[in-house]
């Protein structure tokens, strides 16, 4: 009588397996690239194909010239202040506007020399000061 | 008379959860790398207190410009009016896309707003303006 044959009991061999997944997990370590990106967010208006001109209550402008002079106010009412100052004066145009029932609308405009990082710090003080609305004039 | 001292046994850290862990290790590190896609133009960004944090790192595409008014985007140096088609294909490619805007800080205004209106033009609306937090 045939003895049957006692097969051995194959096995993949996986001690190599740490190795090679180590080797993965320094390859990701090494390409992560842990920077975060921080912004102003800001939403662009859409594509302006007719433009009408409405009357809007409770609008601020804000001026930048070429020298980076900043004018700050009610429309006809604008003085010169420093970019620190917008903030505060905004506040207090805040609280009078909303007296009268009205919410405040920034318009900022900007000529073309004048500088990206003085646009920014307006930006950032107009956010400060928790105004939302925010209008941004084009050529 | 010696006194014969106590020989502990050998006493060996089990490895045999390593393995689980490196996985572990692994997935997330699979997950959470994002692959660089360009290099940009060197740019001095503005500084300002309100800085924010921006998710949703998949959605971000940038835009750099620089002193000289070089505008690059995915390392391909582009004049303004080549900007509004390339920005409208990512925003066609996803709905979702925020452009952020990596300018130097002493550039002019005059560059800001023709890459306002190419963005427009490709109605790619949602930006951010890449600044430093104070």
């Amino acid at each position: 009588m045939l003895k049957p044959k006692q097969r051995r009991e194959s096995e993949i061999n996986s001690s190599s397996m740490a190795d090679i997944t180590f080797l993965l997990l320094i390859f990701f370590l090494v390409t992560t690239t842990v920077s975060s990106d921080k912004g102003i967010k800001f939403l662009l208006p859409q594509k302006a194909t007719d433009v009408t001109p409405t009357k809007v209550k409770g609008v601020v402008n804000i001026f930048l010239n070429d020298d980076n002079q900043v004018l700050l106010g009610k429309k006809g009412k604008e003085e010169e202040v420093s970019l620190q100052q917008i903030k505060s004066k905004l506040t207090l145009l805040d609280r009078e506007i909303s007296a009268q029932g009205d919410s405040i609308i920034v318009s900022i405009k900007v000529t073309s020399g004048s500088l990206y990082k003085n646009y920014v710090e307006i930006l950032d003080q107009v956010k400060s000061a928790k105004i939302d609305r925010i209008s941004l004039a084009q050529e | 008379m010696r006194i014969a001292t106590k020989k502990s046994p050998p006493q060996a850290i089990s490895t045999a959860s390593m393995p689980d862990i490196i996985f572990l290790l692994l997935i997330f590190f699979m997950v959470s790398t994002v692959f660089r896609e360009f290099k940009g133009i060197p740019v001095r960004m503005p500084s300002a207190v309100n800085s924010m944090k921006i998710d949703g790192k998949r959605n971000i595409s940038y835009c750099f410009v620089d002193v000289n008014d070089r505008i690059s985007v995915d390392d391909k140096l582009l004049g303004v009016k080549d900007l509004t088609p390339v920005m409208y294909l990512k925003r066609t490619n996803n709905p979702r896309v925020i452009i952020s805007l990596k300018v130097d800080e002493n550039c002019k205004n005059d560059i800001i707003d023709k890459v306002h209106k190419a963005l427009q033009e490709a109605d790619a609306r949602r930006i951010v303006y890449a600044a430093k937090s104070k």
